[in-house]
């Protein structure tokens, strides 16, 4: 039994691959559920039960659907395509990444508890000097060593591939998979550092005071390579799975490459722009990293270049004339294209709009407003998820011994077009109402009457109402994901089914080895990082106002 | 895909060298796309900018 | 690593693009002043009240059409709660919180600046349209965050 596999999969790192699904999609679930819920009572249209608080689902909803179902999607997925290609891990490299499962497992229901016993209603930033239980933190802690076994397995699987294949080019799959983990590393400093020096110490009541700043700053260093670490797995299904998909090839393997390794470059020495309307961060530092913002949107040129390019080159391989006619062969009636496809779509606005976001007093327009949630719903909740659904569509197959039969596929045709169009209604209605100011992260308010606020509730298109729309039609369609999960999981009938990896082109060229030196990459992320925070750090430290007490608000 | 569709696929738009490079392809449906792309930036970062100034 | 012809005009394009993004903005805060808020001053924010000038917040004219707003953020509300100006007058505010991070943002207005604790922020705002503005915090603050609010009348 022990040594089976499934299509290319050893069945024991399939089930650790599987393992993780399992929890994402859990939590997906009760993600939404609170999501939906948010959005009727920011509608106006139902009131909470009393033993419920607006900001504690909230806070659910924010920890499950953007730290959990993101984390264990992307590992599930991961290892499992490690193990398909570069053969199954070590016993050694599994008991690790199920060592990492359980500690973030610990880690994610410690600090569940603390958030449903309303010890823990700070939301998913738990900005100072809001103070949850110490539990809280230590969950988060937690969290944070799960990821970081998980990843040590995969990269010490990476590295012994690369000993035993000297000289050989990895599979583009594991080296974008080591350049997500590294970019994940690289992150988490910041997270650990204020959780773990700051947090925990002060919640414990070891100290009496923190400071707030540099709370903020160390979260956002952590914070936006956060979303890279969400967007980069479904960067890699768009290179490796899609041309697959689609009957074609891989545009260029050295340019999907270099997007990642610019992606690692420069998506972490970027946190200030989600500080730009802050006090005490001079603004010379601000638009250095708003400069640096704006080169981690050169990697994502690159990828819209790529994936028509793959398009077109598929298309007129198969006879496709015109300017336009590769279009139509793509493959629109198979949900293993079709959602990842929608989700590049969102793309485009929801890049444009972090464009907008990062554009230094631009920001002020915005900022802290509906349209950020608008913004976050379009990448994580559109681009991320879309992608990461038409991955299930095949890789829990896959993992099974099972198949994605024709009704299955309609199926999720219908589940994606249903999130798809539950998620135009409502991020576009948070896009425009936050243009007219309505605030993020607020229960249901008329602010005494206010027409200004009132009008937030009147519009055809712009209004809460509209937003409650949205979001119940994404929760019928996360419910329909739930049961597609369930089919493909324990009832479709068992059959081979394909790990979709497709080749590079024949005319792709050469890969410069450069690409795979890491030590060099590294190093260049950390002076990056170094040149735009040690001057503004250090000031935070050196010219810290006295600290804050904690406070529970809620 | 054989080398041979591939030579076929692009029978329309030949070129005269026989290595193969990604010139010999046709993207142009491509290059309008990305531009089109290109397009919505800008035209959305202008009208959020012409919002700033205007409440300036 | 071979580019594409076409590959190339697009990246041409869209770094242009983003360098001329750059230079405007770049532009409108160095060389015109339009920074986002980023005053660097600091208070002890247990001591707010006897700190001046949060010891007395209000409204100061100080010359004929330029006012000074200070203000105290906190849970749930801002001090003080109501401010009346003539139309046509610029207010600089200063702000502070003496407990958690709040916001001040004026809808319809670019000014939406965060409020830290420890840290005074300012804004400056010409009101050019009668009317009564809406001041909210849209930094979730605990439990009657949504009840956080003040108005600005401006008057004709």
């Amino acid at each position: 039994m022990s040594f089976v596999t499934n299509n290319g999969i050893d069945q024991r790192d399939g089930k650790l691959g599987m393992t993780f699904l399992y929890v994402a999609f859990a939590a997906l679930i009760v993600g939404a559920s609170c999501g939906v819920l948010q959005g009727l009572v920011r509608g106006g249209l139902i009131e909470l039960p009393g033993f419920l608080d607006y900001y504690q689902i909230l806070t659910v909803h924010g920890v499950l659907l953007a730290l959990v179902f993101t984390t264990y999607f992307i590992f599930g997925f991961l290892f499992a395509g490690m193990s398909k290609m570069l053969g199954k891990m070590t016993s050694g490299e599994r008991t690790s990444g199920w060592i990492g499962f359980t500690i973030l497992t610990i880690g994610t229901v410690l600090t569940a508890i603390m958030i449903l016993l309303n010890d823990g209603s700070v939301l998913y930033t738990f900005y100072a000097p809001m103070q949850a239980s110490p539990w809280f933190y230590i969950g988060l802690a937690l969290f944070m060593i799960g990821t970081w076994i998980c990843g040590a397995a995969m990269l010490t699987h990476y590295f012994r591939w690369k000993k035993t294949n000297k000289g050989q080019l990895t599979p583009l799959f594991s080296f974008m998979t080591v350049g997500t983990i590294l970019l994940w590393y690289v992150a988490s400093i910041g997270i650990s550092a204020t959780v773990i020096l700051q947090f925990i110490p002060w919640s414990f009541g070891l100290v009496d005071k923190i400071n707030v700043l540099l709370s903020r700053t160390l979260f956002w260093y952590f914070g936006h390579p956060l979303v890279y670490f969400w967007l980069l797995p479904a960067y890699m299904a768009w290179y490796v799975v899609i041309p697959k998909i689609i009957g074609g090839k891989l545009f260029s393997d050295s340019l999907a490459r270099l997007s990642f390794i610019l992606f690692l470059l420069f998506s972490i020495p970027v946190g200030f722009h989600h500080q730009l309307m802050e006090s005490g961060i001079p603004e010379f530092w601000k638009y250095l990293q708003v400069v640096l913002t704006f080169a981690v949107i050169v990697p994502s040129l690159l990828t819209a270049f790529s994936m028509f390019a793959t398009f077109e080159s598929a298309g007129r391989a198969q006879g496709a004339t015109g300017l336009f006619g590769w279009f139509k062969k793509l493959p629109w009636h198979d949900v293993r294209f079709l959602a990842p496809f929608i989700g590049m779509i969102y793309f485009i606005p929801a890049g444009t709009g972090g464009i907008i976001n990062a554009s230094h007093q631009m920001n002020a327009v915005v900022h802290n407003t509906l349209w950020v949630v608008g913004h976050f719903h379009a990448t994580v909740g559109a681009t991320v998820a879309l992608t990461f659904f038409g991955i299930t569509y095949w890789l829990i197959p896959v993992l099974r011994g099972r198949q994605l039969t024709p009704k299955m596929n309609k199926l999720g045709v219908i589940q994606t077009i249903l999130w798809s169009v539950g998620m135009f209604i409502m991020s576009g209605a948070m896009h425009i109402l936050g243009l007219f100011g309505a605030p993020r992260r607020t229960a249901y308010t008329t602010y005494q009457d206010h027409p200004t606020a009132l009008e937030w509730l009147e519009g055809v298109f712009s209004s809460q109402v509209t937003m409650a729309i949205g979001g119940t039609i994404l929760f019928v369609a996360a419910l329909l994901m739930i049961y597609n999960v369930i089919h493909l999981a324990f009832l479709a009938p068992k059959a081979q089914t394909e790990f979709p990896i497709s080749e590079v082109a024949e005319d792709a060229g050469q890969t410069p080895r450069i690409l795979e030196n890491w030590k060099l990459w590294i190093g260049i992320a950390f002076a990056l990082i170094l040149f735009a925070y040690t001057i503004p750090l250090w000031d935070m430290i050196q010219n810290a106002p006295p600290g804050s007490p904690p406070i529970r608000t809620w | 895909m054989s080398n041979l569709e591939y030579k076929k696929s692009k029978q329309k738009n030949p070129h005269t060298h026989t290595t193969k490079t990604h010139e010999d392809q046709s993207l142009k449906g491509t290059f309008v796309s990305v531009m089109l792309l290109g397009t919505f930036i800008v035209v959305a970062w202008v009208g959020i900018f012409y919002l700033f100034i205007s409440r300036l | 690593m071979h580019l594409h012809r076409y590959e190339k005009y697009w990246l041409i394009f869209g770094v242009g693009t983003l360098i001329i993004f750059l230079s405007v903005i770049g532009v409108s805060a160095f060389a015109m002043g339009n920074h986002p808020p980023s005053h660097t001053e600091t208070i002890d924010p247990q001591n707010v009240d006897e700190t001046p000038p949060f010891d007395n917040p209000g409204l100061e004219q100080i010359d004929e059409h330029t006012y000074v707003a200070t203000i105290k953020a906190m849970t749930f509300g801002y001090q003080p709660n109501e401010i009346e100006i003539p139309v046509g007058s610029t207010v600089i505010f200063q702000v502070t919180s003496q407990d958690v991070v709040h916001s001040f943002t004026i809808p319809g207005t670019n000014v939406n600046m965060m409020v830290t604790p420890g840290h005074i922020n300012k804004a400056e705002h010409t009101f050019t349209e009668p009317g009564s503005y809406l001041v909210l915090c849209n930094e979730y603050c605990g439990t009657g965050h949504h009840y956080m609010q003040m108005t600005i009348e401006v008057i004709e």
